[in-house]
């Protein structure tokens, strides 16, 4: 089955946050299992997950209940995921709501590779608009670039204000 | 000989006659004391008649001696005077003539300096042209270097006033760049709002995607 991230899961740290989640939940699955065994009943207490954690592990599992094996696949297929997916890096002005940042993933996986990971820095110094850096490519689209630039014209735009 | 050479010549002529008459009867009046004659001393005369002999010779002889020294004063005086219009006349004409060949003299020199002058007027003037000439090509060498090193210079400095006009004005533009990124910075470093550039944003993906597919691409 292939693994569809949630666009709430953009970088390598939320990634890592998933698996820590996740491995969690697989000890939580592994002890709740053990004791179904021994005793016949569970504890009854879950694990808190994240929503985004949570709907991967339903997922997952295709709408069945989870179990460990599915468990156990889903953390390799992560592990996996984590070492060879695509990595991007938007540089921002400000910090990106939940939003913003889910439409940046969102349009990185449909236009570039859907399994590509998207981390997010701050930069106030460029302004506005964003600074994209994939390997060695780097694609300065802020504004402070567009005014370095174009000195001559945003020259002659102050002499035009004046 | 001239007139003055024959009249001097005349004057010691007659000079010399009048000192040979007045030897002739000074010697007649000697000889007359010192030898009497023999008749005289053959007969001797009395007393009185001898002195009134002597006395009346003594008075011949005065007057001869006066008439002569008369007619030499008279002689001398009309030479004199002769001598003096002679040597008038003469030192007139000396004069003239001397002022003839000192005007003659005068004229000659006058000639000859103007001759000179006009020579040195000549020379001067072929000088003073050709003196002239070198200047009026010094003069247009000149304007024509002046011109050219004008002309250079003017470049140069059209060059420079560029350079520096660029130079100028990329630091106008560096420091009104630095200034307004330093103002934007101050004032709106802290002040962006990423949800008004979201459209921005993906507009900018948008019109970037095939280099950004074209980045990701050559990395993988």
């Amino acid at each position: 089955m292939k693994l569809k991230l949630p666009a709430a899961v953009a970088s390598s740290q939320d990634l890592t946050a998933l698996i820590s989640e996740v491995h969690v939940y697989a000890k939580w699955v592994a002890r709740e299992s053990i004791r179904q065994r021994v005793s016949g009943k569970g504890t009854g207490a879950k694990v808190e997950l994240s929503p985004e954690a949570g709907e991967l592990i339903r997922t997952w599992g295709g709408g069945k209940p989870p179990t460990q094996a599915s468990i156990d696949s889903l953390l390799k297929q992560l592990e996996t995921h984590r070492k060879t997916a695509p990595s991007i890096t938007i540089t921002l002005p400000a910090v990106p709501s939940g939003e913003l940042k889910a439409t940046l993933v969102n349009w990185m996986r449909q236009n570039l590779s859907s399994d590509i990971l998207v981390n997010f820095r701050l930069n106030r110094n460029i302004l506005g608009g964003m600074v994209v850096a994939y390997g060695s490519h780097i694609f300065d689209w802020s504004f402070r670039r567009k005014l370095l630039d174009s000195p001559i014209q945003f020259h002659e735009v102050l002499t035009r204000v004046r | 000989m001239n007139v003055i050479q024959i009249f001097l010549l005349i004057n010691a002529f007659l000079i010399g006659v009048g000192v040979t008459l007045a030897l002739q009867y000074w010697r007649a009046h000697r000889h007359g004391q010192a030898k009497p004659s023999r008749a005289a001393q053959n007969v001797p005369l009395p007393a009185a008649v001898r002195e009134k002999l002597v006395k009346q010779a003594e008075e011949n002889f005065q007057g001869i001696v006066n008439r002569s020294a008369l007619q030499l004063q008279r002689d001398l005086g009309t030479t004199g005077n002769q001598l003096s219009k002679l040597l008038e006349k003469f030192g007139s004409e000396v004069l003239d003539d001397e002022m003839k060949l000192f005007r003659a003299n005068v004229a000659d020199i006058r000639a000859s300096t103007q001759v000179a002058l006009s020579g040195a007027q000549d020379e001067i003037t072929k000088q003073q042209t050709a003196i002239l000439a070198s200047l009026a090509s010094r003069q247009v060498d000149l304007e024509a270097k002046l011109s050219t090193r004008q002309a250079e210079l003017e470049d140069q400095l059209e060059t420079n006033l560029a350079e520096e006009k660029e130079r100028l004005s990329a630091q106008l533009h560096g420091t009104l760049n630095d200034a307004v990124l330093a103002f934007l910075l101050e004032t709106l470093g802290h002040e962006v709002d990423l949800g008004a550039q979201a459209d921005y944003l993906l507009a900018t993906l948008d019109a970037n995607k095939e280099r950004l597919v074209k980045g990701v691409g050559s990395e993988a």
